[in-house]
């Protein structure tokens, strides 16, 4: 998203906002506001058994990077034996347009027993698609075509750290700009002109993270905020400079969650192993920022999953230290859960208008709506096999989503469309 | 009765030949806030062994009252058997108890920390450190573990809690617990004073377990009639004991010890690899075991890397008192035959049964071959399989070094 753009978003508030969510786009990595957000068409109230139809399915290489959608095509990240692939599929029937793939070697002493990534999401600007594999080879497209405008080796031009189970953030645009975290070596995060890939900026040195930054504007200014290791950070992101920041434990080191930013000023990071979920307010007086805890609440522990935000309450699945998965809401007035669910594999979640829809990882999605004491649950169906760790995208009411296995449209519309699964019940008599 | 179907033998523990109370509470710590007992949510039996027999399936209720933390085998002596007597004391230990306690999920002022719980003792895996002493313990006269297998613990209430400290976020209370202890059918109820300590994940205690932890600690006394047992008579009292006192000490996670965390298991083949160890160790039951282990076999017998998980459990495992090599040497060379003699971890268990056999030729030659097909290992994984080589190569050395010497001699 331009600048431009980004800023009218946070003046201009809902007008702006249903704009920015009604044309159809889902370009980075976390939706239109990276906080999972979304607007969406008439949803169906409930599925029939085997689950919303399918637009279209088709056999995948393996990768966890999300789908992103810009006008008639998707496009994502997989794994071909020791290349990565940039992939353009057909938004229509999910074919293939244009693959660029790359040697990407995995590097010895890396875990990668949960497969070689790609884990980061693309992200679209204009005419190019920036895309960060695994082994953190950074890559600048020509999204019609896929042809290389420019390419980077982080690891060796950066010492940007491939964090042993693969690079994970996601890039974001700022004006002109890329960013990517960077850690591990010189500098915590890097900008990268997106003509040139030459370097705008870089920042302090910080350490490696797998969460991927947001943009949010406070004190009528813009904050590239990011939380890498212990650290929580408000950077300018027309310079890197450093404008705030809090250290919070060690447990919370490990942080994958994007930070959800609460306008206008309140800050929410949750971090698995121990971490546990935190209320921050961003504060300025006499020309410094500073960012208070409000609150901790260690059993809240989202580890890579995404959370969405319903009003005052925070959706997440929490994984804690390893343990079984809670499907949690927590209040952020209070610090507290008012509720939480066992049954639930360790899941994303979306909020789509009102409903939320939540993919766990052994390939259930469920049609929920919040409330104040919980959620209710409509539907829920296995859409995927399991390891589903690729957060869904929505665009009107088709989702778009994916495992190692898998890439598939759904329909999840009011409109009923009959599936051969219906029609054979239908034929036999059997009531749906 | 036989462990062959020790796991259907699970609810048996709720069977009360009589039921005798002692209240063996002894004062509590008189330290900061007084805490009353919360309402339990106790069930009324021992619930069976999960699948895996590692830990037990907790009822839905107590799921859905709180945390569950699952009790941790393996990593202390978690039930110490004392009996005293004025010439010997008899002191068996056991770390193999599998089951779970309960807390609430947030533990506010007022509040048990502990609603919950219940465990089982595999009688077998008691051990006093004689084996003269083991026959006895394990024998007719005493536990009797072929017609007794476990014994169990069902917490029936919680009471006189306090906490007791706090440090950080590690918590301790201390409380009373009363327990029905099942033992040959007998059932005894006793309270025991415990101590109840909640101590968060951390980067430290990942050493021993994944989760959070609770640390259960508490010991009681009760006569041996009490446990089925045979009271002392005049003649015997010097070395019979009247009184048998257990000490306990549970680690407890909220990750369960059946977990598995490596995403090319299969979960449902993880659990019957943990059953079957759970026979052929923790029961000592080796004729259920194998009987167990050739039906595992069979179902996967088109699986080459669960066939050799198999066959390196028998091998490797600690604890187990017949390894059946013949078991190993099929299910190994199945698994060595499907892999096409081209899968590192296989060669490396084809190399130790060799050894474990004497043939320290063949167990070179297959841990080199091991050796030549690392590639996609991690260095954790590979480093075993390289110091194998290294272990067998020097002590086949050292073994032609001595005839050589012999022969010059």
């Amino acid at each position: 998203m331009r600048r431009d753009s980004w800023c009218a978003v946070a003046a201009l508030t809902l007008v702006t906002f249903g704009s920015a969510t009604t044309t159809a786009q889902w370009t980075q990595w976390g939706g239109p506001n990276r906080d999972f957000t979304c607007a969406v068409g008439k949803l169906a109230d409930t599925w029939p058994d085997d689950g919303p139809p399918v637009v279209w399915s088709h056999s995948f290489a393996s990768g966890h990077s999300t789908i992103i959608v810009d006008g008639e095509r998707l496009y994502t990240m997989c794994r071909r034996g020791d290349q990565d692939a940039i992939v353009a599929l057909n938004i229509a029937d999910g074919e293939i347009v244009w693959e660029t793939r790359y040697d990407a070697p995995t590097v010895e002493g890396m875990q990668l027993e949960f497969g070689p990534g790609p884990h980061s999401t693309p992200l679209i600007v204009g005419d190019r698609l920036f895309a960060v594999g695994a082994m953190v080879y950074f890559h600048c497209l020509d999204k019609h075509d896929g042809k290389i405008l420019w390419a980077k080796q982080l690891a060796d031009e950066l010492n940007a750290s491939n964090m042993r189970r693969g690079y994970g953030a996601s890039p974001i645009a700022y004006n002109d700009l890329v960013i990517l975290n960077t850690g591990g070596g010189e500098a915590g995060l890097t900008a990268f002109r997106q003509d040139t890939g030459e370097i705008a900026w870089q920042s302090e040195t910080f350490g490696p993270g797998y969460s991927s930054p947001v943009l949010v504007r406070f004190n009528e200014e813009d904050h590239l905020v990011v939380a890498l290791g212990p650290d929580r950070l408000g950077i300018d992101p027309a310079t890197g400079k450093t404008r705030w920041r809090t250290t919070v434990d060690s447990q919370s080191f490990g942080i994958m969650a994007t930070p959800l930013w609460i306008p206008p000023n309140k800050l929410f990071c949750s971090a698995g192993y121990g971490g546990g979920s935190r209320l921050f307010e961003l504060k300025h007086a006499d020309g410094e920022y500073t960012l208070e805890e409000l609150w901790h609440y260690r059993k809240m522990q989202v580890v890579h999953g995404t959370m969405a935000r319903v009003d005052n309450i925070i959706y997440g699945s929490s994984h804690g230290s390893f343990g079984p998965a809670f499907l949690m809401g927590i209040n952020l007035d209070k610090g507290k859960p008012i509720w939480r669910k066992r049954g639930v594999a360790k899941a994303n979640v979306l909020h789509a208008d009102g409903h939320l829809l939540i993919l766990d990882e052994q390939g259930y999605l469920i049609l929920a709506t919040p409330h104040e004491k919980g959620i209710d649950i409509h539907a829920k169906a296995k859409v995927l096999e399991e390891k589903s760790w690729t957060a869904p995208t929505l665009i009107g009411t088709r989702l778009y989503l994916r495992d190692n296995h898998t890439i598939k449209c759904l329909d999840l519309g009011q409109e009923k469309i009959t599936t051969e699964a219906q029609r054979h019940r239908e034929e036999v008599g059997v009531k749906s | 009765m036989n462990t062959a179907d020790n796991f259907k033998h699970a609810r048996c523990g709720a069977m009360k030949a009589k039921n005798t109370s002692f209240n063996l509470c002894a004062s509590v710590s008189l330290w900061l806030i007084l805490f009353s007992g919360g309402a339990g949510a106790y069930a009324d039996e021992v619930p069976p062994r999960a699948l895996s027999g590692q830990t037990l399936d907790v009822p839905a209720a107590q799921l859905e009252s709180g945390e569950v933390y699952h009790i941790t085998p393996m990593v202390c002596t978690q039930l110490v058997w004392t009996s005293e007597t004025p010439l010997l004391r008899v002191v068996a230990t056991c770390n193999r108890v599998v089951g779970y306690v309960v807390a609430p999920f947030d533990i506010e002022e007022g509040d048990s920390p502990l609603l919950a719980g219940a465990w089982r003792v595999p009688v077998a895996s008691f051990r006093t450190g004689l084996p003269e002493r083991d026959a006895e313990f394990h024998g007719e006269q005493a536990l009797n573990v072929a017609e007794h297998p476990e014994i169990t613990f069902l917490i029936t209430d919680v009471r006189d809690t306090e906490q007791a400290s706090e440090e950080g976020e590690r918590l301790a209370y201390s409380l009373t617990v009363d327990c029905e202890v099942t033992v040959k059918e007998t059932t005894a109820t006793v309270s025991m004073p415990m101590t109840w300590t909640l101590q968060p994940f951390t980067w430290g205690t990942m050493q021993l377990n994944l989760g959070d932890f609770v640390v259960l600690r508490g010991s009681f006394e009760v006569p041996v009639e009490t446990l089925g047992l045979p009271a002392p008579d005049e003649r015997s009292r010097d070395a019979s004991a009247a009184m048998i006192r257990f000490d306990l000490a549970f680690l407890c996670s909220t990750v369960r010890p059946d977990k598995n965390i490596d995403p090319r298991v299969k979960h449902e083949d993880y659990y019957k690899l943990l059953k079957f160890l759970t026979l052929v160790r923790d029961f000592n039951d080796p004729e259920a075991g194998y009987r167990f282990g050739r039906e595992y076999a069979q179902e996967i017998w088109n699986d080459g890397p669960a066939l050799n998980r198999l066959a390196w459990s028998v091998l490797d495992e600690a604890d187990i008192e017949r390894r059946d090599m013949a078991f190993v040497e099929k299910v190994v060379k199945r698994a060595n035959e499907l892999l096409k003699g081209e899968h590192a971890d296989t060669l490396h268990t084809l190399a130790r049964w060799h050894y474990e056999r004497g043939e320290l030729e063949n167990a070179v030659k297959f841990a080199r071959k091991a050796c030549e097909h690392l590639e996609g290992l991690a260095p954790y994984e590979a480093a075993p399989i390289r110091q194998a080589l290294e272990s067998y190569q020097a002590e086949l050395k050292a073994r032609e070094d001595g005839a050589k010497q012999e022969s010059d001699e």
